[in-house]
Parts: structure tokens; sequence; C-alpha cells
């Protein structure tokens, strides 16, 4: 037992993602034509998509609303991310997300999802 | 009412992101109310087949975008400006939306000032609101205004972005 001393069960209140925005992702072609920007909307899904994540695709809350989201700096094509979560404690299934792009802050949101989806 | 390709020419979002098929009424600088038909056929259902909260709040705010340019069209962002959402508060969401679902947005304006502007409203599918937004500001902003800028762009006035 020794051995595994340093495993703890870590409550899945926080994560971080890193993801590469595509240049080939379709949505730029339309968005926008001769000047392609990532969807400010896009990042609130990259967000939204990490704390389902640490969830579990099985019990995957559904979300209740953005209650906050500024967007900071435009994302573009082939620009690297990273996005980190947090829940938000003594509220009720607020999650605050931070998404860095290069030594920017691109967005700073905040997500509340349904309540009694507590994981 | 303004078809989608009266659309085109007011807004610059273009395939597979123009997310608002028909105007139904618009009062100038007061509210607008558009319809998006959602079907299978577009790239972003999961195993759920609903429409991903974030595309519906897209869908929403270019009908918002399209109140606020109304009278200053701008359907190409390399001679225009760009618009940026700048904020979004409140976004509170009903029941998921399916393929299927026939959309429609109300935008109001609640205060606009130079390239600036506030809008609020809802989305609705029959008598069921599945959206409700408290704030979306939105920011025109010159291409060589912005905060960053893109690699492609890197050699037009590149001192000025430093």
């Amino acid at each position: 037992m020794t051995a595994r001393a340093g495993v703890v069960e870590v409550p899945a209140d926080r994560g971080s993602a890193s993801r590469h925005v595509d240049a080939d992702d379709p949505v730029f072609a339309g968005h926008y034509p001769g000047f392609p920007v990532l969807p400010g909307l896009y990042l609130v899904r990259f967000a939204d998509q990490v704390v389902r994540g640490l969830r579990g695709a099985g019990r995957a809350p559904r979300l209740a609303e953005v209650v906050s989201c500024r967007f900071l700096a435009p994302v573009y094509p082939g620009d690297d991310i990273r996005i980190d979560v947090v829940r938000r404690p003594g509220e009720d299934g607020q999650w605050a997300a931070t998404v860095v792009v290069g030594a920017e802050r691109a967005a700073e949101i905040r997500l509340r999802y349904r309540e009694g989806d507590r994981s | 009412m303004t078809t989608a390709e009266g659309i085109a020419r007011i807004i610059p979002h273009r395939y597979p992101i123009l997310l608002v098929d028909r105007v139904l009424d618009v009062e100038v600088g007061r509210q607008l109310t558009a319809i998006k038909a959602v079907t299978c056929n577009e790239p972003w259902y999961g195993e759920d087949r609903c429409l991903p909260a974030p595309l519906l709040i897209e869908s929403w705010a270019q009908a918002a975008v399209l109140l606020a340019v109304w009278e200053q069209p701008n359907p190409d962002v390399v001679a225009g400006k760009v618009e940026l959402a700048g904020s979004i508060k409140n976004a509170v969401l009903g029941d998921p939306v399916v393929p299927g679902d026939v959309l429609e947005h109300r935008a109001e304006v609640v205060k606009a000032i130079g390239d600036t502007a506030v809008l609020a409203g809802e989305s609705r599918v029959g008598t069921s609101t599945v959206l409700t937004v408290g704030s979306f500001v939105l920011a025109l902003r010159d291409l060589r205004d912005l905060a960053r800028r893109p690699a492609a762009h890197a050699g037009r006035g590149a001192d000025r972005w430093a």
C-alpha cells in the first residue's frame, strides 16, 4: 500500500485542456470570408466540452446558462489555446473558464449547469 | 421580409455559419424578428442530436447583429469592419433545440453608442422559450484596431501591431 500512498481521490472540480485551432476547420470559410477568425461562441463550446469531459460522458450535465462571457482577444486559425475550468465553490452548478491564447486571455466565461447534476 | 440573399447583403457571415434564414420584421434601431430552420444537415450535432447551446446563442446573436447594422450594412469585413462579440450576460437556456425546429429570434436594442451596441432578446420554438439573453454587447472594429493580429496578416501594417 505504501507504493500507492501518494494516490488520492481528487474531486474533478477543475481541469485544463489544450487545443489546436485547426486552420482547415470549415467554419473559417464563413467567418469571415477574407478574414478568418474563430466565432467567440466556439470558445464557450470548448469550455463546455471540457466541463462535460470532467463529468464523464454518461453523466454529462446540460448547460443551463451562460452566466457571463467576456471576449478579450480574437482567436485565429492555427492558434493554440488553453482552456482552464474550475468549479465555483458555494455557487451551485457554476463553473468559471478562462481561455488563453499565447500570453493573452481570449475569454473569461462563467457557465451554470442544471441543479442536481453534481458529479 | 428579408430573405437569405438580403441577409447576406447586411452581415458578413457565410456558409456554414450563417445561422439566420429570414428576417420577418424590423423596426430599425429598436427590434427585429428573424427565423432559422434547424436541420440535420449541419456539421455540429453530437450523439444527443441537439443543436449545441453555443450555436443557438450564435444564431440569436446574428439576428442581433442584423438589427445593429441594419442601416450600415457590413457584408464584407475586409472592406468594412469586423463584428466581434464583446460580452454576453445571462443567456438562459430552455428545452433542447433539435432538427426540425424553427427558431424565432427576437432582438431589441438596449443601448447604442458609436460602434458599440447592447442588445437583448429571446428565441422561441413555437410557444416554448428556448433562450433568453440578458445582454449582448457587440463591437464593430476596424481590422487594424484588433488586439491581436493573425499570422496571415503579419505583413500588413505590422508596426502597428507590435
